[in-house]
């Protein structure tokens, strides 16, 4: 654990060594202060659901940016050598890097926060709403994350490695669409792994456990082919 | 301390390493001698667990590197060929961060640190951004990050490639150094160097071992087939037939011809064998003596010589 955390300080101290972390951050706030400034002049609740619906579409394209270099910048200059010669596991090195871009997501979505008490002070938002959308877009974030992580694993190209993410996301977050195409058990199942499909209830305020647990196998699923693609990288 | 046993690495259908095989005694320093592509890297990245061979072993102080990884990597240092250095983190800030990976108590890193940096010698630089120093100061900086940690085995992988020729002569003196209290092997591709610093050489060629001796014996091997580049002013063909007829002289070759003066290599015992003689017969027929002298033996001479070809 105490290298994980390790791990995870060195990952952040160079995200806030470039200047990509201050650019994302400053582009996310910039846009959300634009969806909370559309509610606060209309002040409904159906627009309320709007903002949480556009920060995902906006998450959608920053998530692949904040991953693209976490190991795909260490394998180009080499350190992925010092790492993998120390007496360090795969996960060790998986959930450092992991750790430290979740806490660069959470710094983002904090920004917004700021929002939510100006909304307390001018009006009385509905606490549901905003409460489960909050959980909805941190979960949706950690798992998109998580595979954005999986996708720089594979390659030392960071551009590659921000295309290859930003389609698997686009892909797996359209996948229901394919459910009218196909039809059947097969067009249900598929439709069941799709993003959209686990994510429309946290907008509605709605929390379902099964839901939550879509997110978090998801997540856990591309940590774990993160952790086996060190280990089997190894072996070409 | 340091065992391999017919280590052969594929590349796809490319044999990288091809049935290796040597031993490191404790306190010892092996040099890996070997033009570039003859596999060093791949030994060496074997030997520090970064990737399993395709067949063989090898163990450190007794430890298997493929069944138990972990134990080794705790016992060992390595220098990759490229220095694996956060460009973003101060000389201090990243040794740090390799003490906590390598297992150094906390309580003891910054007394590691600071004698890394004395070994190393980079106390002076030490708040200094490792992404603003020289090549030679990086180079340090991945030398003192492979011995932070006091590891019993040292790998370092071609540690003086890069440095200007006073980095590389501070660089061979701190590795002399760590013989005796740690296991070290260098790679190289340059004979001099691994003769300056080693007990004792393997040279490789083309993943296969070409031979193994200490650099005195080697030395001694190929001294009989020094080799001289005379500049003289002179006939050529005559000059070649009178030269190859001196006592001592095993050989003479043109290498190089101008309007004015020739330029021969010479292969004989030593310089002082030949020198009474050659100064003699190029006065006895007024030929002028230019330019005398030692031409460096190439690896591939030393290859050649060795192999018997
Ligand atoms: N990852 C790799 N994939 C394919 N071939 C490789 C790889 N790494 C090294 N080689 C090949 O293996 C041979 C030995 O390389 P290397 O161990 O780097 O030699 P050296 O360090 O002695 O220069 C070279 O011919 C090189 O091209
Ligand atoms: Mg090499």
């Amino acid at each position: 654990m105490r290298k994980i955390l390790l791990l995870a300080q060195r990952e952040l101290a160079s995200y806030f060594a470039s200047p990509i972390a201050y650019i994302l951050g400053a582009v996310f706030f910039l846009i959300s202060s634009h969806f909370f400034y559309v509610i606060l002049s209309r002040a409904s609740d159906s627009s309320m659901r709007m903002v949480f619906s556009n920060i995902m579409v906006v998450l959608l394209f920053i998530a692949p940016l904040l991953t693209m270099k976490l190991f795909a910048e260490e394998k180009k200059i080499g350190t992925m050598e010092l790492l993998r010669t120390s007496p360090l596991t795969s996960w060790q090195i998986v959930l450092g890097k992991y750790l430290a871009v979740m806490g660069v997501f959470l710094a983002l979505l904090a920004t917004t926060l700021v929002y939510v008490v100006i909304l307390y002070w001018v009006g009385k938002p509905e606490f549901g709403i905003l409460f489960s959308g909050y959980i909805g877009l941190f979960l949706v974030g950690s798992a998109w994350l998580a595979a954005g992580l999986y996708t720089s694993s594979l390659t030392e190209n960071q551009i590659i490695s921000a295309v290859l993410a930003f389609v698997l996301l686009l892909l797996l977050w359209v996948l229901n669409w394919v459910e009218g195409l196909v039809g059947g058990w097969l067009g249900r199942v598929i439709s069941e792994i799709s993003i959209l499909a686990h994510y429309s209830g946290f907008e509605k305020g709605i929390v379902d456990t099964a839901h939550v647990a879509y997110f978090l196998l998801f997540t856990f699923l591309f940590l774990f082919l993160s952790a086996r693609h060190l280990e089997a990288e190894r072996w070409s | 301390m340091i065992e391999a046993k017919n280590i052969t690495k594929r590349y796809g259908d490319k044999e990288a390493v091809k049935d290796l095989s040597f031993r490191v005694e404790r306190g010892e320093v092996l040099g890996l001698l070997g033009p570039n592509g003859a596999g060093k890297t791949t030994m060496m990245r074997i030997l520090t667990c970064y990737m399993p061979a395709s067949s063989g072993s090898a163990s450190i102080a007794g430890f298997d590197v493929f069944e138990q990884p972990l134990e080794v990597k705790k016992r060992i240092g390595y220098l990759p060929e490229i220095p694996p250095l956060y460009k973003e983190l101060t000389v201090e800030g990243y040794l740090k961060f390799v003490c906590g990976i390598k297992d150094v108590p906390a309580k003891s890193t910054l007394k590691q640190v600071d004698a890394a940096c004395a070994k190393a010698g980079l106390t002076d630089v030490r708040k200094r951004l490792v992404g603003n120093l020289s090549k030679g100061f990086r180079q340090r900086v991945g030398v003192a990050q492979a011995l932070i940690h006091e590891p019993e085995v040292l790998i370092l992988d071609e540690p003086t490639i890069g440095l200007d020729p006073r980095q590389i002569i501070e660089m061979r003196g701190l590795i002399k150094g760590l013989g005796g209290e740690h296991t070290v092997i260098i790679s190289s591709h340059i004979l001099q160097e691994v003769s300056a610093t080693c007990g004792r050489v393997v040279i490789i060629n083309e993943g296969q071992k070409v031979a193994e001796d200490t650099p005195a014996e080697l030395a001694r091997h190929v001294a009989g087939d020094q080799r001289m580049l005379a500049r003289i002013k002179g006939p050529a063909g005559k000059v070649q037939k009178k030269l190859g007829a001196i006592k001592g002289v095993n050989g003479v070759e043109l290498m190089e011809q101008d309007e004015k003066t020739v330029v021969f290599s010479i292969n004989c015992s030593g310089v002082e064998v030949i020198a009474d003689q050659l100064v003699s017969t190029l006065k006895a027929n007024k030929w002028s003596l230019y330019e005398l002298k030692p031409a460096s033996l190439s690896l591939e001479d030393v290859f050649l010589k060795l192999t018997g070809k």
